[in-house]
């Protein structure tokens, strides 16, 4: 049983979640491609990046729009530098050993973040559209009242999805136009042979890693303002439901992937609206039920098999 | 050089799948059980009388651990799979086995196998589909499985000896406490009660690692299409590694359940196979050892670090620095060798 | 079969070593009890009739120190001359003799923050050791963080009472505590003044809680809330931490009670999607139903945040538990919420001026680093006053064993401070929920604190425990009627 009136309201806020899993989806998803290291860091470094923010911007030390770019460049500093110095030494590693070497820089991250802030305590910062809000109303009838769609937002929901949207068509446009991205599309299909093209294999993963790093940063400040909070420990380990929607992309199709984090947004969130008690209770499974649900799809063709570098 | 013999990490993975297996009882093995035998005995005599109580329950940890890395250790490094979800299996056991215990009262040792064999279950019906797929793919999936177990188990909680289902006590007296073993009702025979079975968990890897499934996943890991060609059935083997591992967690979480008496989700959180798959990596995958070293890092580490005045948080950054520190020695020893995974 | 006798014989074994290693702390703390206990209990005895004209005089704390001389009822009552509260001795000289051993065991991991407790309770015991200490024995402090860890729970118990060999324990406040290690401490007879989180620390014979823990707490919230004019419908709604199912029951009581329909929510924590839960309870309570929410700072501030942003804060009519009586909740949420969440506040507000609240204010400042004032401290502040009362109504010769103080932690019949409605008491019982009076508070962003609407309530009587305790307390006389 939907509860009909909720099904808007609970939409945009699953519209929001959708974005976030799109972006970082994105992100994970292009440095998979182009180095092959599914980075599991990528909601640390976002949670120690925004936890400088909430620093900077409690004492008073800068202005808030520093803050903001403080956490975006620590982000993108640590991703450039953990692909730049560790990953490469990496490089004769399966994927699955590359993996690995993030989680180790996750762990690392979390514990440093445990010892430098009181993580227990609440901290809260407020990005400047969090606090402005838009109030849809169509479809209303005479007197401005029983819209068919009403509901509130905040504005950094809507910077979400359009950010999203942009960065997914970006990101598109630019391994399809540009020098670099056709780059990274051939080290995609086949490193060693690019490499043998002479492209310059380091520098055109540096720059994925910084690209991810950045958007690393953006993702991890707009969390804090979804979740109303700044929470290291969720923030660090969304990135799991994150990787749902790439697996559904196989870790190959961005549009896919795109698409498919929208789709587990939204679903969790009208699992919520439901009158029945149990989807609602369990409608955070949703992101791992459709991964499991898709890689078993996929496992059927038994197309998946067989060592690393193939799949991608 | 054999596998099972063999300590360092990178010429195992180099090695010949078919390279001379030991014999069950050569020379050198009755050598090392000796070893083992006199550990064993110092482990569970001597330990006890020079410690406390405290130290008595942090090994008992470490010794279950052990069980759950010993198997988690197996299947990374003999088969060359990494499971990411074998908390998903340990805590269902674990619950599984509380629960039996205020409905039943059957015996302890019944209890957890019960336990184990439904994990079991549940592990290869996961399993059965998901070997089919390659590396990175089931970890995630396994990985995915533990989150979505722990949203079920959060809201199922553990039975303390109400009625239903989940059993659930509603008010504040009546509540029930998982119960333990006959023989080993006090913490310090638990702990012996825990090694033994330990032991056994470990023999019973062990039986099989010198023996025809050893054989197989080392093929396996080496190249699983040579393995196909070579005519090994490898979804068979891979699935067989995978049951056995589900049954050695199980059996961990059934010993959890009497171990702490009054269970709760957190040693079920997705971060937990994540620490797990970090310390079994610094205890090393070859040899079995590697499992015990890995159960004292998770439940012996923390508690030394606080008693030398370090915040335990200390130990999640050196399980990462660990962690990181054994991908790139082995890293830098596969490029010496010229090998590429 | 063989393996049968095997694991016999390792069970003779260990219960031997067992035996063993218990022998001489257990034997010889049990004599010194037998010796020592009759007089400390006669002490208590004779110190309760001291006690009662102040309770005729009027309930409020100050005459009791104009009252009693300087013997064991006025050092323990911990007032000055002038009627001003003091830690311990008030001498302001450092203690240097045998330290007594307190221990706790605290849960503190990001998003369940206990420590702000434990860290209270500990600056209450510095500031003791500052002056005078319990007649020149410092308190050395012991805390065990169990990280929501069951195996940690265990061994931290286990530490605290065999290896450390702490006295008593004081201020513990943890999820996992009271049912993993409930039951060991009866056995083990170890006394404990704690702040209670799950419904195991409310049925134990010698735990006693300073706080009334979640279950009441969000009654009292409740309560008020149908006050202020909830119809239709009551929504309790917590997390799913182990023992939760008990935060909500005593709210569904109150519903069936007045008639009012009601139902549960769990929220897994943390919180990730606030806006869908916060239009989910709204949506279950309809227009101008009630809404308990039990949550930690962090979470409550997550689920604020949301109802402002869904703009729904009126569409209800909110109340909380206690732990949101917190400053950081007044200061992250805005002006929309404003004297609009009921909060039962368990303890007077920390502005209040009260010899008590003066002295929390300084040991807080002066002892406790600065740390934001709230009920979260104020429960370690008393959990810790209490504590220090009984060890010092033991009197100056007293042998500070396990079993004394127990007996001391007993004898608290009345202990009196102006952040309680009521007095609050330990006695011999069964089961403990001394603190079953509420006050309630509500956010206020222009001072960033939580502001006074209610005064002092008494909990309904609607479970057996607290209809129980209520009868206990005048048959007994405790509290109020001690």
């Amino acid at each position: 049983m939907l509860d009909t009136n909720q099904l808007f309201p609970f939409l945009m806020s699953g519209l929001g979640f959708g974005a976030v899993y799109a972006m970082s989806g994105t992100g994970l998803l292009v440095l998979y491609r182009t180095t092959g290291v599914l980075n599991f860091s990528f909601g640390a470094i976002g949670a120690f990046g925004a936890s400088l923010t909430w620093s900077t911007i409690e004492n008073e030390w800068a202005p808030d729009w520093v803050a903001y770019l403080i956490c975006i460049a620590f982000c993108a500093l640590i991703t450039l530098g953990y692909g730049v110095i560790l990953a490469p030494r990496y490089a004769n590693r399966d994927d699955l050993n590359k993996m690995l070497g993030t989680l180790g820089l996750a762990l690392i991250l979390l514990g440093f973040m445990f010892n430098l802030w009181n993580t227990e305590d609440a901290r809260v910062f407020r990005l400047p559209t969090g606090t402005r809000r838009m109030q849809i109303e169509w479809f209303c009838n005479a007197e401005g009242k029983d819209c068919v769609f009403d509901a509130r937002i905040t504005y950094t929901q809507v910077l979400a999805v359009v950010f999203a949207l942009v960065v997914a068509a970006g990101v598109t446009i630019y391994l399809q136009r540009t020098k670099m991205g056709t780059a990274m599309r051939a080290i995609a299909n086949d490193r060693e042979v690019a490499s043998l093209l002479g492209i310059p294999v380091r520098r055109v993963e540096a720059a994925a890693w910084l690209g991810s790093g950045i958007l690393c940063g953006i993702v991890g400040l707009l969390l804090v303002d979804l979740f109303g909070s700044l929470d290291v420990v969720l923030m660090t380990w969304f990135v799991i439901p994150s990787l749902a929607p790439v697996l559904v992309g196989r870790l190959r199709h961005l549009w896919v992937a795109f698409f498919a984090a929208f789709a587990i947004g939204v679903v969790e969130a009208e699992l919520n609206a439901s009158t029945w008690d149990w989807p609602s209770l369990y409608r955070k499974t949703t992101a791992y039920v459709v991964a499991i649900g898709a890689l078993l799809w996929f496992a059927r063709k038994r197309n998946l098999v067989i060592s690393g570098r193939s799949t991608r | 050089m054999s596998a099972v013999t063999d300590g360092s990490d990178v010429s195992t993975i180099a090695a010949r799948p078919n390279a001379d297996a030991p014999t069950l009882f050569s020379q050198r093995n009755i050598k090392r059980a000796a070893i083992g035998a006199a550990l064993l005995a110092i482990a569970m005599f001597a330990m006890p009388a020079l410690t406390s109580t405290y130290w008595v329950k942090n090994f008992t940890s470490a010794a279950i651990l052990a069980i759950v890395a010993g198997a988690t250790g197996m299947l990374y490094g003999r088969v060359g799979l990494v499971a990411l979800g074998q908390m998903a299996i340990y805590g269902m056991s674990t619950w599984i086995t509380v629960r039996l215990s205020f409905a039943t009262d059957w015996p302890f040792p019944i209890l957890i196998l019960i336990a184990a064999m439904i994990a079991t279950v549940f592990g290869v019906i996961l399993g059965l589909p998901a070997l089919r797929l390659s590396g990175i793919y089931l970890s995630l999936i396994t990985l995915m499985s533990a989150a979505g177990f722990l949203v079920i188990l959060s809201e199922a909680k553990f039975a303390n000896g109400g009625p239903g289902f989940k059993g659930l006590v509603r008010e504040v007296t009546n509540r029930g406490e998982m119960r333990r073993p006959d023989i080993a009702e006090s913490d310090f025979s638990y702990y012996r009660y825990v090694l033994v079975v330990m032991v056994v968990m470990y023999l019973l890897a062990l039986l099989h690692l010198v023996g025809k499934p050893g054989r197989a996943w080392a093929s396996i890991k080496q190249s699983e299409a040579a393995a196909l060609a070579a005519g090994v059935n490898t979804t068979t083997y891979k699935l067989w590694a995978w049951a056995l591992a589900s049954f050695m967690t199980g059996i961990a979480g059934g010993l959890l359940a009497a171990h702490v008496k009054s269970p709760s989700t957190f040693p079920f959180f997705v971060e937990q196979n994540i620490i797990l798959i970090a310390v079994v990596v610094m205890g090393g995958v070859i040899s079995l050892w590697g499992g015990i070293v890995s159960g004292l890092l998770a439940a012996v580490l923390p508690e030394l670090l606080q008693k030398w005045g370090f915040s335990d948080r200390w130990s999640l950054i050196l399980f990462g620095v660990g962690l990181t520190a054994n991908l790139l020695i082995t890293s830098a020893q596969l490029n010496k060798a010229g090998i590429k995974e | 079969m063989k393996l049968r006798r095997y694991g016999a014989a390792l069970a003779a074994a260990s219960l031997v070593l067992a035996a063993c290693g218990g022998d001489d702390e257990e034997t010889g703390g049990a004599d010194t009890a037998t010796a020592s206990a009759e007089p400390t209990a006669e002490d208590t005895a004779s110190a309760e009739p001291t006690a009662e004209p102040t309770a005729e005089d009027t309930a409020s704390a100050e005459p009791t120190a104009e009252d009693t001389a300087p013997e064991v009822g006025g050092e323990a009552s911990q007032m000055s001359a002038d009627g001003e509260s003091v830690c311990g001795l008030g001498t302001g000289e450092e203690a240097s003799g045998d330290a007594i051993k307190i221990g706790a065991v605290v849960t503190a991991i990001p998003g369940i923050a206990f420590d702000l407790i434990t860290n209270q309770t500990r600056a209450y015991f510095d500031c003791v050791n500052a002056n005078g200490g319990i007649y020149g024995h410092p308190i050395e402090y012991i805390v065990e963080n169990d990280e929501l860890d069951p195996a940690k729970a265990g061994a931290a118990a286990a530490k605290l009472v065999e290896s450390d060999n702490v006295v008593a324990l004081a201020g513990s406040t943890s999820i996992l505590d009271c049912p993993i290690n409930g039951n060991y401490y009866t056995e083990q007879s170890i006394y404990a003044v704690i702040a209670g989180v799950p419904a195991e620390c409310f049925g134990l014979p010698n735990v006693a809680a300073v706080n009334m823990g979640p279950h009441y707490s969000a009654l009292g919230a409740a309560q008020a809330v149908v006050r202020a004019g909830a119809a239709g419908k009551m929504v309790a709604v917590t997390n799913t931490a182990p023992g939760s199912e008990y935060n909500n029951t005593g709210v569904e009581a109150l519903a069936a009670q007045e008639g009012l329909d009601y139902e549960s929510v769990f929220v897994e924590t943390p919180i990730s999607d606030a806006d869908t839960v916060i239009l989910d309870i709204v949506a279950k309570a309809g227009e101008g139903g009630g809404v308990t929410l039990t949550f930690t700072p962090p979470e409550m501030i997550k689920l604020m945040v949301a109802a402002e942003n869904q703009g729904v804060i009126d569409d209800v009519i909110w109340g909380s538990a206690t732990p949101a009586n917190d400053g950081s909740v007044a200061q992250a949420v805005g002006p929309d919420w404003d004297g609009k969440l009921l909060i039962n506040a368990e303890f007077e507000p920390t502005d209040k001026d009260g010899p008590d609240t003066r002295l929390y204010a300084s040991i807080s400042e002066e002892f406790g680093g600065g740390q934001p004032l709230g009920s979260f401290g104020q429960m370690g502040f008393l959990a810790g006053r209490i504590m220090t009362s009984a060890l010092l109504s033991m009197g100056a010769d007293a042998e500070f064993t396990r079993d004394n103080v127990s007996e001391a932690i007993k004898g608290i019949t009345r202990f009196e401070s102006d952040m309680f409605c009521k007095p609050w008491y330990f006695g011999d019982l069964p089961l403990h929920i001394p603190n079953n009076w509420d006050i309630t508070v509500v956010p206020d962003s222009a001072s960033g604190k939580m502001v006074k609407t209610e005064e002092c309530f008494a909990i309904a009587e609607l479970d057996d425990p607290l209809i129980q305790t209520r009868a206990a307390e005048i048959s007994e006389g405790l509290g109020e009627n001690g």
